[in-house]
């Protein structure tokens, strides 16, 4: 302890130095924004090229869950296929969104404000602000983007909620995560004269310019009253298996910039 | 030893008013602010201590941030330059070695050695100021060129100040 104190006195003068420098940069990078800028694109590529190493090597380990889901998923686009045979022109979701495969390359899951790394960036036509799903159900939202990575901001984040709606009856609702378990949702302002119960299913409203309608969210598992409110307090379970999902697709609204100057055209000025 | 507080608070004063009243609303050719409040850091006698000397430095550079827009950069180059001032001095030494408390003016020991001594000091922190600006080693080139400019344009205006406004009135 003693020789710990000398050594700080003796070197106080760079000890100081350092610290002043390092809190100098922390101000720096955070007030200026051009510097910002330069940082996060910085480290967004490093990270990336890291996690991208790491995940070519633990991809094998998911192999088997992944062939079945890839499998599942093969099925239904191909009843997909033939029920489209005998459709009418219902191609709304065709003309309107694009689908961009892409891989998870880093996950986090245990903190309250959790996100993905994918491998796909501006490059690739990748803009923030799109939706991010797998095939059993949302992810997420694209955050940041570099040129060949982006960040996403996951569902299992306690600072985004989802418009989303009742599969059976449409009533629309938002999802929340409360920043504990990675398998299970809130639903908060659903009114209690609507009818739920356990096992119903929880899609997308496709309200906001962002996600597409109808994509799976999850299933009611748990109902119960709030005391002295008329809304429910519902526990749903994600469809997506967050602990072993890898693959992913980022939906790319066609219109979104369409969408949102008309939103923002039709608010009226007083 | 009060003199000594009485010069500092003295040079504090003349030197922030013309940096922030000033010299802050001048830019020479769109792109050179002339940086003269690090003749403050300049002129501090060579026996001033290491801790006052970075936390002045810390404190002059965060207001001269404050008052320009750039919150960290300024006191990150005048930090860096509180941290290599007592190596220069060493480099510098003047052959009748420095006195105690005794201000570096042009005039304590000879014009020739101030120009060395205060040219030194002002490049090294334009440069880092610029580099840290910059952000980006890719634009280095444009580094050099606008320390080189910038480090002429606060050498001969701070010079100014610090001779007429400082040293002559302090005799």
């Amino acid at each position: 302890m003693k020789s710990l104190i000398d050594f700080i006195l003796r070197h106080y003068f760079a000890i100081l130095f350092f610290l002043l420098e390092f809190f100098n940069l922390f101000l720096i990078i955070e007030f200026n924004s051009y510097q910002k800028q330069i940082f996060y694109n910085f480290s967004n590529d490093i990270t990336g090229k890291i996690y991208e190493t790491v995940y070519s090597i633990t991809s094998y380990l998911n192999l088997k869950e992944e062939n079945k889901s890839l499998l599942k998923e093969n099925a239904k686009l191909k009843n997909l296929l033939t029920a489209k045979y005998f459709q009418s022109n219902n191609n709304f979701t065709e003309a309107y969104f694009e689908y961009i495969p892409t891989n998870i390359i880093y996950k986090s899951l245990v903190y309250e404000n959790n996100f993905f790394l994918i491998n796909k960036g501006q490059v690739d036509g990748i803009q923030p602000n799109t939706a991010v799903v797998s095939p059993q159900g949302i992810i997420g939202v694209v955050f940041k983007t570099s040129p060949h990575f982006s960040s996403v901001l996951s569902i299992l984040n306690t600072k985004t909620a989802v418009s989303a709606k009742m599969k059976k009856n449409n009533y629309t609702c938002l999802v929340k995560w409360d920043g504990k378990d990675y398998r299970y949702g809130k639903i908060e302002n659903l009114p209690t004269y609507i009818k739920v119960s356990e096992g119903d299913t929880i899609v997308t409203s496709g309200f906001s310019a962002i996600f597409p309608p109808g994509i799976l969210i999850g299933t009611v598992k748990n109902i119960k009253k709030k005391e002295q409110e008329n809304f429910y307090d519902i526990t749903i379970r994600f469809t997506v298996n967050f602990k072993i999902i890898s693959n992913a697709y980022v939906i790319h609204n066609r219109h979104k910039q369409e969408i949102n100057n008309l939103l923002q055209n039709s608010t009226i000025d007083e | 030893m009060n003199k000594v507080y009485d010069e500092i608070l003295y040079n504090f004063f003349i030197l922030f008013i013309f940096q922030l009243l000033v010299f802050n609303n001048i830019v020479f050719f769109n792109n050179y602010i002339p940086y003269i409040y690090i003749f403050f850091l300049i002129t501090l006698p060579a026996n001033t201590s290491n801790l006052f000397l970075i936390l002045s430095a810390f404190v002059i550079g965060s207001i001269q941030d404050i008052f320009s827009g750039t919150i960290g950069i300024h006191s990150f180059a005048t930090v860096f330059v509180a941290f290599v001032r007592p190596v220069i001095l060493s480099l510098y030494t003047p052959l009748s070695k420095y006195d105690d408390n005794k201000f570096l003016y042009p005039g304590t020991y000879g014009i020739n050695w101030f120009i060395k001594y205060s040219v030194t000091i002002i490049m090294l922190h334009s440069f880092v100021l610029y580099l840290i600006d910059a952000f980006d080693l890719t634009l280095i080139l444009s580094v050099f060129l606008k320390t080189f400019i910038s480090t002429l344009i606060t050498w001969i205006l701070g010079l100014a100040v610090v001779y007429g406004l400082i040293e002559k009135v302090r005799k």
